[in-house]
């Protein structure tokens, strides 16, 4: 089966896909930063980060429908984790009512809260977007590499990205294999089985992960993934991060 | 005369960490540029032997290959000698890309960027996958990976090759193909399979394995020809079956 879900759209070729790795993981955490940064209810300079993104997503060419769409997974996360706070933010009530003893009571401040969690969060997923989509996964791995990330920590994730596809391909052959014996009939076996499903998942993955452990002793592995391929680093990415960094600044100047 | 013996095990036993007996006894001692096959039903212990000739299983006796006896410090020259392909290619191919992934092995032994580049290239080109360097591996069909899977231990430049159920999950086409593939690798080739057609073409000699224990050793020929045998330990259709499908 195929899959192709967190680098599509890497392959294209724009300015922005040409930049060097490191030279995009650095200014997409330069944008977060400054996102998160950023006091709450200073709305001019969210607008103005929304503008730098909109104007990335053009210069690199993806389909604005498609990054649109892909922002919109982290809505529940974000909503999980703060629906509940303008019931308990102190401050002036916006919308007040009584459930036998108890009162519930919304507030402005809470409401702005949850307001600004929203946009900073969507502000930087969007900026995570175009990374992922205008970088090959190599490549983003190759510049973490060169920027002296833990190795540890880039190995995980080239392996997660590896065999992710590997494990989703199980998990949906596990699926099918489980509907085909008419699996929901009987209500009450649901959780047994998710449960087994689960499991046998880890207990697959575990095994794997020892062989493909041994495939690597075979091969000399002796703790050091070594990168061959050299990247460049051109006028073209000075240039890019430099004017990003203005842009990041520039607004938060005039309007903090 | 040890540097005629490409591989030479002694006595060797090893239990499973749950305790579970996995080889008991095994004498084998295999010659330069001989294909031998090792055959037994699912469970004879074929994939464990495999594993202790580059020392990622340490059984209870010492095994040498080519004259070298696998311990640690010689473990970086076992490895470079014997090319262990691993039964499920997505074990073997855990890099992003073909080239990285035929450059593992390369890299690791320390080559500079020119000799590895040299070796993927070459690697390649004994499979037939040139041209293939940048795409990933997860997208490959499965007889695509099995030859990649071997190119990533061709790159090394083994003296022996040992083979885990190479032909597995293969389509009769992919199967021949891969037969052809290597046959043409002149190497020492140690085959796990029950895949007896591959056997019989590619294969002089044939260990048959069963239980852990080696229960025949012979010439090709010979034990393909012994009906009994192979019934015998579930490697070929019971002799009664055999008469009654005729008759049909």
């Amino acid at each position: 089966m195929k899959h192709s879900f967190v680098d599509e759209y890497s392959c294209l070729d724009s300015f922005v896909h040409r930049l060097d790795p490191r030279t995009k993981l650095i200014c997409s955490l330069a944008f977060i930063l400054a996102v998160v940064l950023t006091p709450a209810g200073t709305w001019r300079v969210f607008a103005a980060y929304l503008l730098i993104i909109l104007l990335l997503i053009l210069l690199s060419r993806l389909p604005i429908g498609y990054v649109l769409k892909r922002s919109l997974v982290i809505f529940p996360f974000v909503v999980m984790a703060v629906v509940f706070v303008p019931f308990f933010k102190q401050g002036q009530e916006a919308i007040g009512f009584d459930i036998g003893a108890w009162h519930i009571a919304v507030t402005y401040e809470g409401l702005s809260v949850l307001i600004n969690v929203i946009i900073k969060s969507w502000l930087c997923i969007l900026c995570l977007i175009v990374l992922s989509s205008s970088t090959k996964f190599e490549e983003l791995l190759h510049g973490m590499y060169r920027l002296k990330v833990p190795q540890i920590f880039v190995q995980i994730t080239s392996f997660m990205y590896r065999y992710m596809f590997v494990l989703a391909d199980q998990a949906m052959r596990m699926q099918m294999a489980r509907d085909s014996r008419n699996f929901g009939l009987n209500r009450s076996n649901i959780f047994k089985t998710m449960g087994n499903m689960i499991g046998m998942l880890f207990i697959r993955s575990y095994e794997r992960a020892e062989r493909i452990y041994a495939a690597m002793l075979s091969r000399g592995y002796n703790g050091d993934i070594v990168v061959v391929n050299e990247l460049k680093y051109g006028l073209p990415d000075a240039y890019f991060a430099l004017s990003l960094c203005l842009l990041l600044v520039c607004p938060a100047i005039l309007w903090w | 005369m040890t540097v005629d013996k490409a591989i030479e095990i002694k006595g060797l036993s090893y239990v499973y960490p749950d305790g579970q007996r996995g080889l008991k006894d095994i004498d084998l001692t295999v010659y330069c540029g001989e294909s031998v096959a090792l055959i037994g039903p699912n469970g004879a212990g074929k994939s464990t032997l495999l594993l202790h000739l580059n020392g990622i299983l340490r059984g209870s006796t010492a095994i040498s290959v080519q004259g070298l006896q696998v311990i640690d410090k010689n473990m970086r020259e076992i490895r470079k000698k014997v090319g262990m392909v691993f039964q499920d290619p997505e074990d073997q191919l855990f890099s992003l890309n073909v080239y990285e992934d035929v450059a593992f092995g390369p890299v690791n032994m320390g080559f500079t960027q020119e000799e590895v580049d040299r070796r993927v290239r070459q690697a390649l080109q004994k499979v037939g996958m040139q041209g293939y360097e940048k795409r990933s591996s997860h997208h490959l069909s499965i007889g695509e990976k099995k030859r990649v899977a071997i190119a990533t231990v061709l790159s090394l430049d083994p003296d022996i090759l040992a083979l885990d159920e190479p032909t597995s999950s293969l389509d009769p086409r992919g199967k021949w193909a891969l037969t052809e593939l290597l046959r043409t690798l002149r190497v020492t080739k140690i085959i796990a399979s029950h895949d007896l057609d591959l056997v019989s073409c590619l294969c002089d000699r044939i260990i048959v394995l069963d239980e852990g224990k080696i229960v025949a050793d012979g010439v090709a020929e010979q034990i393909l020809n012994d009906k009994k045998l192979l019934a015998g330990h579930g490697l070929a259709v019971p002799a009664a079956e055999v008469t009654s499908v005729s008759v049909i």
